[in-house]
This record gives C-alpha cells, sequence and structure tokens, in this order.
C-alpha cells in the first residue's frame, strides 16, 4: 500500500520538476568529478546541501521518512544476490564498501538522486505492472537494485572518457538532424532504419516475445521529454545540459540488456533444436516492422549508430566524416556495456562478437551480414570456435615459397592473374563466403531451379598454364545434394548451375552427368556427396576439360573449350558447403605435376623434330659463329673456325685484335689505359659521344677506388702485414693522421710517439723495404706514360722478393681497403722517422689527391653535361653512387659494395664495344643475339594468343646446361 | 575481345631483350664441340672462359674423319671410323649406305668410270640390299654415269661441295650416337642446341602464321644472304 501511495506524488513530480532532477543529476556528477582530487565526504556534503534546496518542503519531507527504514534491507539483499550469481559480481561490490563508511546521511544523498532518476523513466511501467501480479514486481526490483550498485562505480570509473565521447555523440546527433532535414535524405534515413532495425532485432534473437511488449511501449512514450531536451539543448548550448544525455541513454540500454539477458538465460536452458530458431527469427522479423512504424527519436539515435558501421565498412562506398563520429559513438556504447553487471558483459559479448563477425565480411556485400548471423550458432562459444578455423587457414599464405607460382612458372601474373579464391563480387546473393573466401555455403531456400546459386573466381585461367587444375571438397551435400563444379564464361548468371547456360560447363553430383552449354546432361561419372573430393583439368593445348573423383581420372568431360573461363562451383540445397583447392594445398589427384613434365617434353621434342627444311642450315649456323665471334672479339677462335669453314671476316683482324685488348683492359678494370688506347685507335669516337666518355670515366673513378688502391699497396703490403698487422684504421681516420702529422701539432706528435715506440724492434724490417722502394716511387713520379703500369708491376714484384729472403713468412697480398689506410698510418711514421720526408708525403698525398682531382674533373665533366642537356637520369644516378662510395671506410662491404664487382665491368665493355663497332659501320648486336631476342618474343605472343605452348617452353631451353 | 596490340615495334623489342654473354657462350661452344671444330673450340676456351662440355675428349677424331669426307677421302674415312668405333657401320644403316654413295660420286667425279660401275655392281658396295626406300637415291646416284658432265646433269647437286659437307654432319651425329651408347648416357639430341634454337623460330612462326595471327615479324631463315636479311628486318635501328 505504501508503494501505490508513493507512486501517484513520484510521477507529479518527475512531470513538474525534469529541470530541477537534471540540475541535480548534473550538479552530482560535478561534484564525483571534483572528488577526484579531494575527499568523498566534504564532496558529498556539497551534493546534500545542493539538492534539497530546489525540491517544496513537502516532497522533501515526504522523502526523508521513508528512507532510513529503506535503504539497508536492498543494501543486505544486493550483497547476498552478488555472492550467489558469480564472483565477478565482487569486483563492483569493494568499491561500493569502500564509499559505505561514511556517514549514514552522506551516503543517502547520492542514493536519493540516483533513485529519483530511475523513477522517472520507469513510471510507464510501474503502472502498467500495478495491473499484473505482485511477484513480476519483485522480480523487477531485483535487477533493479543490482543496477543501482553497479551503476555507481561505473559512472565513477569512466568519467572522463565519457566527457569526450559525448561530445562525439552530440556532434552525430546534430548531423542527424541536418541530415533529415533535405528532402533527399529522408528515405535514406528510413532506409537506413530499416536495415538498423533487422540487425538490431537479428542481435537480440533468442528473446521470448513476451518480454517484447513491455520494452517497445516505452520506447513509445519518452519521445516527448527527450525533444524537449534536445531543445533545450539547442537552445542554452551549455555544456551541462550536454551532460545529461549520456546516462540518460545508458540506463535505458542498460535496463533493456537486463532483460534481455534473463531472458538469453532462460532460453540457453531449453532450446536446443534448429526450427524453433527458425521460428523466433520469423517473430523477431514481425517485431522488426512493428518497431519500424515506431519513430521514436531514441530509437532513431541508437538505430543510426548502429547502422553506421555497414555503411562505413563496405567497401564500395566512400566513407563520410559523420560515419566516423557515429562510429566512435558506437564504441562509447560498447564500452559502458562492457563495464555494467556480469549478465550484461556476457550479452555485451554477444553484441561484440557480431561486431567482430561483421568487420570480418568487409569484403561482403552490405547484406551478407544478416545472412551470416542467421547461420552461426545463437551462443557466443559457438561463434568463437568458428573463428579459429579463418585463422589456421592463414598459415599456408605466410608460407615463403608460393605453391602456385611453382606450379605454374610460366604465367606472368602481372599480365594474367591466377585465380587462389572465390570472388565475393562474382556470386550469387544465396552464397555465403568464408574462410579467406574458400568456403562456399548455400543460404537460399532451394525450392525451384531459379534458388540455383553459383560462385566463380575474381579471374579467369590463364592459358600460359597450359595445364591448370583445381579441387573442390564436397564438406556437406546438404538436403538434396544438387551441386556443379566446372567452367563458366564472363557473362554467366550467377543463379544457375554450371553447364546448364551457354559457355559454361559442369559435373553435377546428384546424377553425375556432365552439362556443356545445355540443361540436359550427357552421362559422364559417379555421382559425389559429402566427403568426395572432385577435381577440374583443363588443358589448353588440345583446349580439353577433364574431372577427378577422390584422385582418380574420370575422363575427358569437354573439348573445344573456348578460352578465357573461370572455375565456377554452384549449390542449389541448404546446407550444401564446400571448400576449394586451387593449388595452396596438395591436390587430392597427384599426377599433375608428372602431366605437365610429360607436355613439356613433348613439345620439346615436337621442336627438336619439326623439319627446318633448310637447303644448307650448316651455313646459316657456320655465319652465326663467325659473326658473334668476330662481334667479341675472339679473335683467335674467329681465325681458326672461319679457316675451317672458308670464311672471310669483314673487319680488318688488326682492328679485331685491337677491340679485343680494349675489352681485356675494362674487364680488368684498368679503364685509364682502356680510355686510352680507345683514343688513340678510335679517334673522334668519345669527343663525339660524350655520355659515353662520361660512363667510362664514372668507371674510372670507381676503379681507382678499387684498383688504385691495389696498385699502391703492392709497395708496402708486406711489409705493413708483418710489422703492423693489428694497426687497422678508416680512411678518414688515416687522412687525419696524415694532416696532424703534416701540420706538426702537439696531439698528432704524441700519437705518432706511442705508435714509434711500440714498433722499435720492427725497424730494420721497415727501413730495409724503403730503401728498395725509393728509386721507384722517383720513376713513378716522373714517368706519365704508358709504361707506368710496367713499371709498377715490376715494382711490385721487387718488393715481394725481399721479404722472402728476410722472412720465411712469405708475401701476403690483400685487396682490403684498410690496407691503404695502414699504408698512410705507416708512411706518416716514416715522416717522422726520416729526414728527407718529401718522397713519402708526395706518395701518400699524391693517391687521396688523384682520386679527388679526378672527382673534380668528373664532377665538371657532368655539369658540361647537363647545361647541353645530354646527362640522363641513369647517369646522374651513376654519378651519384659513385662519389657516395668515398664515403666508407671499406667500401667493398658498403650497400653500394656490388659497384665494385667485376661483373659490373662486362656491361662497360659492351656498350664501348658496341660503340666502336657502330663507328665501324659494323652492327651494334651480332645476328645470333638477334634470333635468340626473336625467338624469345615469339614466344611471349604465341602466350598472348593463349595457344597454350609457352607453358612448356622458355628461351632458356635453347642454351646447354652447364 | 580486341586482338593484342604490341605497344613498342618488332625492332625495339629486340633491341631491349638482354642477353646474357655467358649464355651466348655456352650455345657457341656447344657448337664448335658437337661439329668438331676443336682447334676454334680450344681457343674459344682460353678467350672466353668457358667449359667445353661434353664431347671434348672425342672431339679430335671426329674432326679427322670430317675433314676426310669433306676433301672426298671417303675410304680413308670409313677404315678410320670403323677403327675407332667398329660397330658404327653396323648399327646405322642408312649412314653407311650414303657413305659408299659418297664413294661412288667421288669415282665418276675422277672419270673412273669403269671403276665405279664395277664398285656400284660389287657386292661389298652393298647397293644390292640398300633398303627399298632408298632405291631412288641410288637410281639418281647411278644416272651421273650417263653423262659426259655430270655435275651439269640433273643429278648434279650431288657432286656439289654442300652435299659431302652434309654427309660428314650425318657421320658426325653417328658418331656421337654410337659415343652415347658406349656412355649409356641418357639420349640427348645430336644436333647443336644452336639448330633447336632455328627450329624454335620456325616452328613458332609457322604456328602463328597457321593461326592467322600477323602481329609479329617473320624472319626467313631461308634467305641466301643472312646478313643482309637480319639488316632489312632490323634497320629501325
Amino acid at each position: 500500500m505504501e508503494n501505490v501511495e508513493e507512486a501517484p506524488p513520484l510521477s507529479s513530480e518527475s512531470n513538474s520538476n525534469s529541470n530541477n532532477s537534471s540540475a541535480s543529476s548534473s550538479s552530482h556528477q560535478l561534484s564525483q568529478s571534483g572528488a577526484m582530487g579531494a575527499e568523498i565526504a566534504p564532496s558529498t556534503s556539497r551534493s546534500h546541501s545542493h539538492s534539497p534546496t530546489p525540491s517544496p518542503p513537502v516532497p522533501a519531507s515526504s522523502h526523508d521518512q521513508p528512507h532510513p527504514d529503506h535503504p539497508s534491507p536492498p543494501l543486505n539483499a544486493s550483497e547476498t544476490e552478488a555472492r550467489e550469481n558469480s564472483p565477478h559480481d565482487h569486483s563492483p561490490t569493494p568499491t561500493f564498501h569502500q564509499t559505505a563508511p561514511p556517514p549514514t546521511t552522506s551516503s543517502t544523498a547520492p542514493q536519493r538522486d540516483e533513485r529519483e532518476q530511475q523513477q522517472q523513466q520507469e513510471a510507464p511501467p510501474l503502472q502498467q505492472d500495478q495491473q499484473e501480479n505482485s511477484p513480476a514486481q519483485d522480480q523487477e526490483l531485483h535487477p533493479l537494485l543490482d543496477q543501482q550498485n553497479q551503476e555507481y562505480p561505473a559512472v565513477h570509473q569512466d568519467q572522463q572518457a565519457e566527457q569526450n565521447q559525448e561530445l562525439h555523440h552530440i556532434e552525430g546527433l546534430i548531423r542527424h538532424r541536418e541530415s533529415q532535414n533535405p528532402e533527399e535524405h529522408p528515405p535514406q534515413a528510413s532506409l537506413e532504419n530499416r536495415e538498423t532495425l533487422g540487425r538490431e532485432d537479428t542481435n537480440q534473437e533468442p528473446d521470448e516475445p513476451q518480454v517484447r511488449d513491455p520494452e517497445i511501449e516505452p520506447e513509445a512514450e519518452p519521445p516527448p521529454p527527450l525533444l524537449l531536451e534536445d531543445l533545450d539543448e539547442q537552445d542554452s548550448g551549455s555544456q551541462d545540459l550536454n551532460e545529461q544525455q549520456p546516462p540518460l541513454i545508458i540506463d535505458a540500454n542498460a535496463i533493456a540488456e537486463t532483460i534481455d539477458a534473463n531472458a538469453v538465460e532462460r532460453i540457453d536452458d531449453y532450446e536446443d533444436d534448429d526450427e524453433e530458431v527458425d521460428e523466433e527469427e520469423e517473430v523477431v522479423e514481425d517485431r522488426v516492422d512493428r518497431a519500424g512504424e515506431v519513430a521514436s527519436v531514441s530509437g532513431a539515435q541508437r538505430l543510426h549508430s548502429v547502422a553506421v558501421l555497414p555503411r562505413y565498412s563496405s567497401a564500395s562506398r566512400a566513407p563520410r566524416s559523420s560515419n566516423n563520429n557515429n562510429n566512435n559513438i558506437s564504441n562509447h556504447n560498447n564500452n559502458n556495456n562492457n563495464s555494467n553487471s556480469n549478465s550484461l558483459s556476457r550479452r555485451t559479448r554477444h553484441f561484440y562478437s557480431n561486431n567482430g563477425s561483421h568487420f570480418s565480411n568487409d569484403m561482403f556485400p552490405s547484406h551478407n551480414p544478416r545472412s551470416s548471423t542467421q547461420t552461426s550458432s545463437p551462443r557466443v562459444g559457438g561463434r568463437r570456435h568458428h573463428s579459429t578455423p579463418a585463422a589456421s587457414s592463414n598459415s599456408p599464405q605466410h608460407q615463403g615459397v608460393d605453391p602456385l607460382r611453382l606450379l605454374y612458372p610460366n604465367v606472368n601474373e602481372s599480365e594474367t592473374p591466377l585465380p587462389r579464391c572465390w570472388s565475393p563480387h562474382d556470386k550469387c546473393l544465396s552464397i555465403g563466403l568464408s574462410q579467406n573466401n574458400l568456403r562456399v555455403t548455400y543460404k537460399g531456400v532451394g525450392k525451384q531451379h531459379s534458388d540455383a546459386a553459383s560462385v566463380r573466381t575474381a579471374y579467369p585461367i590463364p592459358s600460359s598454364c597450359g595445364l591448370y587444375y583445381f579441387e573442390v571438397r564436397i564438406i556437406s551435400k546438404g538436403r538434396n545434394g544438387y551441386m556443379g563444379i566446372g567452367l563458366t564464361a564472363q557473362q554467366f548468371r550467377m543463379n544457375r548451375l554450371p553447364g546448364w547456360d551457354k559457355q559454361s560447363y559442369g559435373y553435377h553430383g546428384d546424377d553425375g552427368n556432365s552439362f556443356s552449354s545445355s540443361g540436359n546432361g550427357q552421362t559422364y561419372g559417379p555421382t559425389f556427396t559429402t566427403g568426395d573430393v572432385i577435381g577440374c583439368c583443363v588443358n589448353f593445348v588440345n583446349n580439353t576439360c577433364f574431372y577427378t573423383k577422390n584422385g582418380v581420372d574420370l575422363g575427358i568431360a569437354f573439348r573445344d573449350l573456348p578460352t578465357k573461363l573461370y572455375p565456377t562451383v554452384g549449390l542449389q540445397t541448404p546446407g550444401e558447403e564446400v571448400d576449394a583447392n586451387f593449388g595452396q594445398e596438395p591436390f587430392k589427384f597427384d599426377k599433375i605435376v608428372d602431366m605437365m613434365k610429360e607436355m613439356r617434353s613433348n613439345v620439346l621434342r615436337k621442336i627438336d623434330r619439326y623439319p627446318h627444311l633448310l637447303e644448307t642450315p650448316e651455313n646459316l649456323m657456320n655465319r652465326l659463329v663467325s659473326t658473334y665471334l668476330v662481334h667479341n672479339a675472339f679473335s683467335k677462335t674467329a681465325e681458326a673456325f672461319n679457316g675451317y669453314t672458308n670464311q672471310t671476316f669483314n673487319e680488318d683482324l688488326a682492328s679485331i685484335k685491337t677491340r679485343q685488348k680494349i675489352i681485356k683492359l675494362i674487364l680488368t678494370g684498368k679503364m685509364s689505359q682502356a680510355i686510352e688506347h680507345t683514343l688513340r685507335s678510335f679517334p673522334g669516337l668519345l669527343e663525339n659521344n660524350k655520355n659515353l666518355w662520361f660512363a667510362l670515366k664514372c668507371r674510372q673513378f670507381i676503379e681507382m677506388i678499387n684498383g688504385a688502391d691495389i696498385e699502391n699497396v703492392n709497395n708496402k703490403v708486406t711489409a705493413t702485414t708483418q710489422t703492423m698487422p693489428t694497426n687497422q684504421t678508416s680512411v678518414i681516420q688515416s687522412t687525419k693522421t696524415f694532416k696532424h702529422s703534416k701540420s706538426g701539432s702537439g696531439n698528432g706528435n704524441v700519437n705518432i710517439n706511442q705508435t714509434q715506440q711500440q714498433n722499435n724492434t720492427a725497424i730494420p724490417a721497415v727501413i730495409k723495404p724503403q730503401g728498395g722502394d725509393r728509386p721507384d716511387i722517383k720513376n713513378m713520379l716522373v714517368d706519365d706514360n704508358s709504361n707506368k703500369c710496367v713499371e709498377h708491376d715490376s715494382n711490385s714484384m721487387d718488393v715481394e722478393m725481399e721479404p722472402c729472403q728476410s722472412h720465411s713468412n712469405g708475401g701476403d697480398s690483400s685487396s682490403n681497403g684498410n690496407a691503404s689506410a695502414v699504408r698512410n698510418s705507416l708512411d706518416a711514421i716514416d715522416e717522422e722517422m726520416d729526414v728527407d720526408v718529401s718522397p713519402s708525403s708526395r706518395n701518400c698525398g699524391r693517391v687521396i689527391e688523384k682520386i679527388l682531382e679526378f672527382g673534380k674533373e668528373l664532377s665538371s665533366m657532368g655539369q658540361q653535361l647537363e647545361k647541353e642537356n645530354l646527362m640522363t637520369e641513369e647517369e646522374r644516378q651513376m654519378l651519384e653512387d659513385a662519389f657516395s662510395l668515398i664515403a666508407y671506410s671499406n667500401p667493398w662491404s658498403s650497400p653500394l659494395g656490388w659497384l665494385l664487382c667485376p661483373s659490373r665491368r662486362e656491361s662497360v665493355s659492351t656498350t664501348l664495344n658496341s660503340a666502336i663497332l657502330e663507328s665501324l659501320n659494323f652492327e651494334r648486336r651480332p645476328p645470333l643475339e638477334y634470333l635468340v631476342a626473336h625467338a624469345s618474343e615469339l614466344i611471349k605472343v604465341i602466350g598472348q594468343h593463349s595457344l597454350g605452348e609457352d607453358a612448356f617452353i622458355t628461351i632458356d631451353d635453347v642454351f646447354p646446361q652447364n | 575481345m580486341a586482338e593484342y596490340r604490341p605497344s613498342t615495334s618488332w625492332p625495339h623489342r629486340m633491341m631491349s631483350f638482354q642477353c646474357r654473354q655467358a649464355d651466348l657462350n655456352r650455345l657457341v661452344m656447344n657448337y664448335l664441340v658437337t661439329e668438331g671444330y676443336q682447334e676454334a673450340a680450344k681457343r674459344f676456351m682460353t678467350e672466353a672462359s668457358v667449359k667445353p662440355g661434353p664431347h671434348m675428349d672425342t672431339i679430335g677424331d671426329r674432326l679427322r674423319i670430317q675433314d676426310a669426307v669433306r676433301v672426298g677421302q671417303v675410304k680413308y674415312a670409313m677404315d678410320l671410323a670403323t677403327r675407332i668405333y667398329p660397330r658404327l657401320f653396323e648399327t646405322d644403316n642408312y649412314v653407311f649406305f650414303h657413305m659408299q654413295q659418297l664413294r661412288l660420286i667421288e669415282m665418276i667425279r675422277d672419270q673412273k668410270m669403269e671403276k665405279a660401275l664395277k664398285f656400284a655392281q660389287s657386292k661389298a658396295a652393298g647397293f644390292s640390299k640398300v633398303d627399298p626406300s632408298h632405291y631412288h637415291e641410288v637410281e639418281r646416284t647411278m644416272g651421273l654415269l650417263a653423262f659426259d658432265r655430270p655435275e651439269y646433269s640433273p643429278y648434279g647437286e650431288l657432286m656439289y661441295y654442300s652435299y659431302r659437307q652434309k654427309v660428314a654432319g650425318e657421320m658426325n651425329a653417328a658418331m656421337l650416337r654410337c659415343h652415347e651408347d658406349e656412355s649409356k648416357s641418357k639420349e640427348e639430341p645430336m644436333e647443336p642446341r644452336m639448330m633447336f634454337l632455328i627450329k624454335l623460330i620456325l616452328w613458332a612462326q609457322a604456328k602463328l602464321d597457321r593461326e592467322g595471327f600477323t602481329d609479329y615479324h617473320k624472319l626467313d631463315l631461308g634467305h641466301a644472304d643472312f646478313e643482309e636479311e637480319f639488316r632489312r628486318s632490323f634497320q629501325g635501328f
């Protein structure tokens, strides 16, 4: 009776004092935010002082009377229930206890505010519940009490996050209203609402219909107050008013989901049959229609936030800025839900799992999420298990080697990509794809032929495969096992089985017949059903197709196939499900590789036995060999061969030998001599081709860093290795040491003295080689002609002989760049030890100065080419790379070390050789090379016309094996 | 569906193709060794740093026999071959027949008609036991006897140097096959790989021509002047 008496005053207060309660709510939140850095008691007293001020004296006194008795029983009841339900409930309870110790008066203050809010929202359902039994009231009271306790810590914990997300939420609301104003937007809005309603109800599919009745009616009645509040927000624009929105929405969601959670628990206990689930889905759809008629603002807001996901995630649509904000709002709701009670968290997981499932289907069209959700298990555990196979199927793709590339090596996938999975864009609506688009599931009704559904790959089979094969495993034949596996052309309609229509071919499982562009099948093979593996093989050489069943060849099914066919699979009755293997996994039919090898040897044999019909093929080949030998300046070989075959030379033999000498110089890195010989033997060639000259000089610069060190180090390598084997310094440091010794600074002297002390015992060995080197060094300084190389070689030999006489270790050689640094360091020491330092000093500086001087010359030449617009991007890059070598103490192991490889010299010699021949009016390339290029291009053209043989032959088949 | 249209001209595509010189060197070395050019092969090993590959060991003997055939010393060549490969003519009747035919032709060239007639009718020549498919060749060869100047007769091409070259090639291939049989290695084509390259071009061009495609350049490998044909084909540069 007391409850009945209290009801009217509460409802009247809520109607007349809505603003007051909102104000008290905002003050409550402000006080809580203040509590972040202050004591709880003072803030509580503040809120207490605010709350009685706006209320009338009579209602306040009436509230005070029942409160002292009412709070204590609910606390005890909530504690008992928390312990009984699950250990998760303990997490919010400790927080509540922490707030309990304050005085009784202070603790009752927040409870009053919260209770007033809830009573305000639930006024309509309470009135209705009076007509029902009293046990119903008791059931509803308990969840409410639980919610009271749980909301308190939730609000406290997520306070900051809420403030940020509230702003996003409000922005979304504003944009939502703006979008509704234009005439164009209303139709879209209605569509979104329908989609949203469908999805929301799908999430709640386990709910009982009885529970739905009270839920729908509350949504209808609250609209007026929300509208008023929205108007207030627009007028005032204050943050306090904005902060009022989230708690209301959160509470509504919490209440609804509490009821839903209870329903879920009940349904889980009793339902196991799929048929019942189907019936519930039908009921849900009816609810969707009814809910769609209701135009509630709060419902629109919630539905809109959910509707954003598919629009935002669909690849076909461009994302909008408003979608991002709405997406954030959705996350906001999820966060709040996660922090609620255990039953709510269970419900939240269900919702989150759907979201996850939805995102995983981003590649699907927008209507897929509904169908996939309908077939998924109603339990969360089932969904988690479902996601595991998808994860495992990812592992093959992460393997280092692509198995399809090994299977079809002659396919150029940049031009004709291989089929690798089913295409979500090329399938019937009744088809569902999963597991990286390799698994196909039928989702239609399957009552008529028009209910057939097919899916194909994104790309047709490239004819350069020569022989193409894929397999399909029947996971389940479903109701009738009406399945077709085959090939279809570009214009195939996806609501047919492969083979029924023109330019489509299929082998069907229910009757074992083959269908070739016709609805009338031909007897072909056995039927296939659950567990069978059906393979389809296309031969592009003879345009035929055969099938396999569980690894057994069934024979040719189709002949005279057209090109550009897509692997296709068709299903027709519920429950049908198949898996595809396009080569990612080993095939059941293990003879494909052997068949390919046989076809390859057949093609090679056919070419080998092809009649050439040439009268004198020997003459042609002799001419090809002769011109090749002459072109590449193999002069002695050419002399012998032409003598045998009575062939003549077009080019002067002396000229051939000169070219041979130049090529040999380049291949051994002696660029300066090669350039000199070219300038002398072929005057005007380089002057008229400055780009070629520039390229040769770039290579010379690289060889100076590479070869110059070898030449200069030969003088000292043996001595330095024996006397200072562990002294390793970088070129830069060595240069600094050299400069220090020149300048005579104190630091330099100290370093040199230390080094000198370490090597006192080695002085005799050091002096001896120097004595032998001095005359040679002087000669090197004086001579600048071509004989320099000869003297250098003899000089090196002299140095190597002396250590052998005095030391049993023998001579050591080193091509390491550090040897140059060691030599410089040794020269620095010599400077200190000897009175006459000019020869060593000049020799040391000369090497570095030569490189730097040549670099300047090279740079100026490059600038000249730039002025004349002759510099190409390739040459600019070449110059930059060459100069970059200076920056490394060990250029051979630097990122640009490949520049120093001997193989780089071959392209330089080829370019120069071609230029020389062209200047002599000969062909730039030998005829044999043209023939090879010609053959390679012919093979490519055969492939481009889909003739198939190009799969089994490459230009490398022409060359003998090593 | 539109026909394939190459983006660049055929000569340009030829020029942009990059050959590895090591591959071409192996192709040339294979030819020198297979055809028995021993001295050239040895020099090429030095100048190009190429490995000789198989059949280098027998190159000297094969070269001498081929040289003998090329200069018309057919009996000497047959005796030499019999000593080196005792079972050669037992397993390859076709080559034996052509060598005997060449002996007869050399007698006719030397105007020793009576000797030629005796040789042709003798049992040792083996013409009486010739495979029926070779009767036409025997008749053409015997027809040379009926003319005062046989090199200008309708069957005169049998007396050209090119026919000696052809028989020398057949002999070389037979010797290589005989060597293969002895070593019992897997069978590989007795022709040089360069011939495979030529046949590949002819086969591919014929295939495209038969299918009616014209978006490629057809190279006439039967042209009398090969280098002129090449210059004409690639004069785009």
